[in-house]
Order: C-alpha cells, then structure tokens, then sequence
C-alpha cells in the first residue's frame, strides 16, 4: 500500500515539474535569448547556476534555507521539491529550446518578415512548429532523467517510490519492493518512450 | 510616373561601404535586371527595398509615396514597416519555403493572416456600429413607450397598443442583429472568401496545379522555386524582387523556373531580378543595371549594356562570364 503511495507521489511529481517547467522554460529561454543586455546576462548567470549544481543540492536549498535564513519555514517538503526540480528543469528546458530556435534558419524568418508576418506569427506560425521538430530527441533525453530524478525527492524526505520501497524492506525485512519500483521505472520510461516515437512519427511529414 | 523611385541608397556595415549612392527609376510592368560581380551590393540592394536592412541614406518611393527616406528620423514603427514591406516581393537564392506547410498554405499563409486580420478589425468596426444603433434604438423605444403612457387610454386598449408596440419593438431589434450578423459575414467574405481559389490559381500559373498538397521536401529545387514565387505574388505586391532565383539549383532545372518569371513579364509585374543567367537578362529585361564596388557602374537597355558597353569595369565582366559560361560548357563535354 505504501509502495503504491509512492507511486502516486513519483507521478505526482514529475507530472507537475513537466506541466509547469515547459512554459517557464520558454520564458527563461526568451530571456536568454533576449536583446536586452542585463536580462540575458542574468537569465544565463541563472541558467549556469542552477545547470553547474547537483538537482540534489538545490533541492536541499529549497527546503532549508527559507526556514533557517528567513526564519520562514518550508511548509511542505512535497512543494519544496516540486519548486526545485521546476525550477531545475525550466532552466534545462530553456536551453533545449534556445538551441532549437537558434538551429532555424535566418531565412525562415525573413521569408515570414517579407510576407508582412507580425513578430508573433513570425514565432507561433512558423519558427515554434519548426523548433518542436527539432528538440524532440533532446526532449525525450530530458523528460526520462526527469523520471528517474524524482528518486532524490528523498533526500528531504518526501515519500516517493524508492523511499517507500526502503520503507517496507527496512520493517519487514523484504526485498520484492526493489525490484517492483524498478519494475516501475522501466514501464515508466517504456511509455514515454513510446510517446515520444509516436510524436516523432506524426512530425515526419515534413523535413527541416 | 514611375512605380519605384529610389535616390542616393547607401548603407554600410560597421566601416565596410555596401551601398555608395543607387539611384534607378522603374515604370510599371518593366522588368529590371541586375548583374554584377559577387559582393558588389546587389543582395543588399535588394534587402533595402524590403526593409530587411534599413539603409542609411537616401529614400525609396512606391508610386509617388516615400517609403523611406534617410535624412528623416525614422520611427522604427514595426507595424508601419511591415505596411511598407507588402508594397515589394522577394523570392530568395534558397526559396526559404515554410518546410511544415504544404504548398498551397505556403502560398496562402500570409494573405490568410493579413485577411483575417482585416476581418477582425473590420467586425469590430461593424459592432461598434451597431451596438450604438441599438442603444439608439433602445433610446427610441423608451420614449414611444412613454409617449403612448402619456395619452392616458383606457386599460384595455393600453394593454393592448403596449404589447403591439413592445413586439414591434422587438421584431426591430432582432433585424437589427442580422443585419449585424449579414454584414460580418459580408466582411469575412470579402477578406477571406477568395483565398483558397486564388492560391490555386497561382500554383497553376508557375504550372504546378496538381502539387497543392505537397510538402517542400516532397518538390524538386526547380518546383520549390516556383512555389516560391507563387507565394510572393499571393500579396499582389507592386515590385517582385528576385535574388539569384536560379543560383542554388541545378542547371537543368533552372529553364522551368526562368520560364516561370518570363511568364510573369506578360502579367504586366514590375520585377527586379538579380542574376548570373546574362542570356535570360539579355531576353527579359527591359532595363539592365551593372554594380560594381556598391555603385551603378553601368545603365541602360540590354543592347546598350551587353553589345555597347561603355565601362570599363562592365567589359571586363562580361567577357570573364563568358569564358566562364564557355567553360562550363567545355567542362559539359
Ligand atoms: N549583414 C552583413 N554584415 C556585414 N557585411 C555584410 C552583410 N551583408 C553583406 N555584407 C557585405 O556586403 C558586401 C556586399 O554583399 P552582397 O551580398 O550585397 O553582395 P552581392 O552582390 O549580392 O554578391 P553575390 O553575387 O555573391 O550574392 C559583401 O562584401 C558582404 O560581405
Ligand atoms: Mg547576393
């Protein structure tokens, strides 16, 4: 039964991180990109920071430093974590997306400039669909260490998986829960991968 | 009067001098054609007319209206640029085609957006319009309502004159919203109503009727190119820039595509076209400009250019491109 709670906690968390670190990795991502020399030079000192240190250190961050810097503890250890890896992945996001909207030609968006496009059409009409074609591969690369990285929610004791796995081999001397929650990881990973290679399929129609 | 006027274009970047002071007339339906030497300026040219470089003096007029003027502070309004683009065309060396579109929506993408834009500000210019019509309305019935309370009827006859005037009322209203509703509709068509057909009507004339649903990756260089120009006329603009459209294909597919733009000459489109083809600029153009080193070396009729050069400089070029189409052949052999 807790075995399965920790399921639910390991789907809770990388559902949410994926919901909410995508959009904000394009913010992060248009701030690195932008023309406004301090707001790319912050975005990118951000973006090295957060991609220099381990998932785990900051993880820690999170849940103890407002408690103990700003007397204003951490009220759940769920949300501490969920803040992180958003946090985390939004930045490794970002760069994935700078990457692919940096590998679109020039003249895409000259074609769109000379045919009265406004910069928006410019971005969603044209560049966006071309830079998800481009950054599937990377995409999935991520969204499976994303997976497997909800396993260092434990660090501050959140009960994902492998923590409730420990939980019941440590009371019952059992060692079956290893091999489920690893079970577990691999059909996990399985699907995405599957998800993946139906989307890269579907946008085969076309070639960049 | 002449459809394009340009005086005095320079433009440089950082210290390096493109542009040294272009100054050409184009009429209406006159195909111009540029050649020159690589790096004498005719890209960056041609990028000026369409505001994807912003010279750095001189001006450009369409039809009498200054497009650009250098000794102005320019707001860089993007709105009014992008109005200001729609007046040029330009097909590029490497086609740039959207490759997530087929062709047709290739063709369309841009006038559809434009379309639905007008559309849109046009319905709220029509609601607008009718949501004062109908508080006006409104207004009027208040006072026929008060006006029949004030002749002091009997009960009976009151009830029943107010129902009648209450349906008329309202009969009134709901007229006015479909007339509302026919006048959006009338909007939307006139916006948006003839794209499709007018899509396809450009891929039949650069010949590719039957490819509309293709994709880009799905056409030969040559089909990709024409698709192209398609797509630069589905804006009707006033002059279609070519840059080198044949440069980047093989040499047996860039007839189809030259036949494509000879066709167009018959429209009665006003062209420029930068090019290496001497023979096809030789037989299309009505007007040839020689650069050299970012100025016009050399201007006139294709007679006057190709058999009575005057420079200098356009001799020595025309004679290196000829051995070197001679050597192209010889290497053919
Ligand atoms: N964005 C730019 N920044 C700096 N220099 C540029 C830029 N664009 C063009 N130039 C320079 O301007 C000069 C003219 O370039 P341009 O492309 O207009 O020549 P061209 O006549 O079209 O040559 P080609 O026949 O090779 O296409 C070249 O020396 C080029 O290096
Ligand atoms: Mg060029």
């Amino acid at each position: 039964m807790t075995l399965l709670e920790g399921f639910g906690t390991t789907v809770l968390l990388f559902a949410a991180t994926l919901v909410v670190s995508l959009p904000l990795g394009l913010i992060v991502c248009f701030g690195s990109m932008s023309k406004v020399p301090p707001i790319r030079w912050i975005a990118r000192v951000f973006v090295w920071i957060i991609r220099g240190t381990p998932l785990m250190l900051q993880v820690m961050v999170v849940f103890y430093v407002p408690g103990l810097v700003f007397d204003y503890p951490m009220r759940s250890r769920f949300i501490a974590v969920f803040i992180a890896f958003v946090i985390n992945y939004a930045c490794y996001f970002s760069e994935i997306y700078r990457g692919g909207i940096e590998s679109v030609p020039r003249g895409q968006y000259e074609a769109a400039q000379v045919l009265g496009m406004t910069k928006t059409q410019v971005f969603f009409r044209i560049i966006l669909p071309q830079v998800v074609k481009r950054i599937l591969s990377p995409m999935s690369n991520e969204v499976i260490t994303l997976v497997k990285d909800t396993s260092l929610a434990r660090v501050i004791a959140v009960e994902e998986i492998i923590f409730a796995a420990q939980g019941i081999i440590n009371s019952y001397a059992l060692i079956w829960p290893l091999f489920y929650s690893g079970a577990f990881y691999l059909i996990f990973v399985g699907v995405l991968t599957l998800i993946f290679r139906a989307a890269e399929k579907k946008l085969s129609y076309y070639k960049v | 009067m002449a459809i394009l006027e340009v005086k005095g274009l320079k433009k440089s970047f950082g210290a390096h001098e493109v542009l040294k002071g272009i100054d050409f007339e184009l009429e209406r339906g006159e195909v111009l054609a540029i050649i020159g030497s690589s790096g004498s300026g005719k890209t960056t040219l041609l990028r000026c007319l369409n505001f994807l470089e912003t010279a750095d003096e001189g001006s450009i007029s369409v039809n009498g209206e200054v497009l650009f003027d250098g000794s102005k502070e320019s707001k860089k309004n993007t709105s009014d640029i992008r109005k200001k683009r729609l007046h040029f065309g330009l097909v590029f060396q490497q086609f740039n085609l959207f490759p997530h579109y087929n062709a047709i929506t290739n063709i369309k993408l841009a006038a559809e957006l434009l379309g639905k834009e007008k559309s849109r500000r046009e319905c709220a210019a029509i609601d607008a319009d009718s949501k004062r019509e109908r508080a006006e309305t409104i207004a009027r019935h208040k006072t026929e309502m008060t006006a029949l309370k004030a002749e002091n009827l009997q009960k009976e006859e009151f009830n029943v004159k107010k129902r009648e005037l209450k349906a008329a009322h309202k009969a009134e209203l709901v007229l006015l919203a479909d007339k509302t509703d026919a006048r959006k509709a009338a909007a939307k068509e006139r916006f948006l109503g003839d794209i499709n057909k007018r899509a396809q009507a450009l891929l039949d004339r650069v010949g590719l009727g039957d490819r509309a649903k293709a994709y880009p990756c799905e056409l030969s260089g040559g089909q990709q190119q024409r698709i192209a120009i398609a797509r630069a006329l589905a804006l009707s603009p006033d002059i279609l820039c070519f840059d080198e459209p044949t440069s980047a294909l093989d040499p047996e597919l860039t007839g189809e595509v030259l036949k494509v733009i000879k066709g167009l000459k018959s429209g009665d489109s006003t062209m420029i076209v930068v090019t290496h083809e001497m023979e096809f600029a030789r037989g299309v153009a009505d007007k040839v400009i020689f650069m050299a080193d970012g100025v016009i070396e050399e201007m006139g009729t294709p007679y006057q250019i190709f058999e009575a050069p005057k420079s200098e400089k356009t001799k020595a070029f025309l004679q290196k491109s000829r051995e070197q189409a001679l050597g192209e052949i010889s290497e053919g052999v």
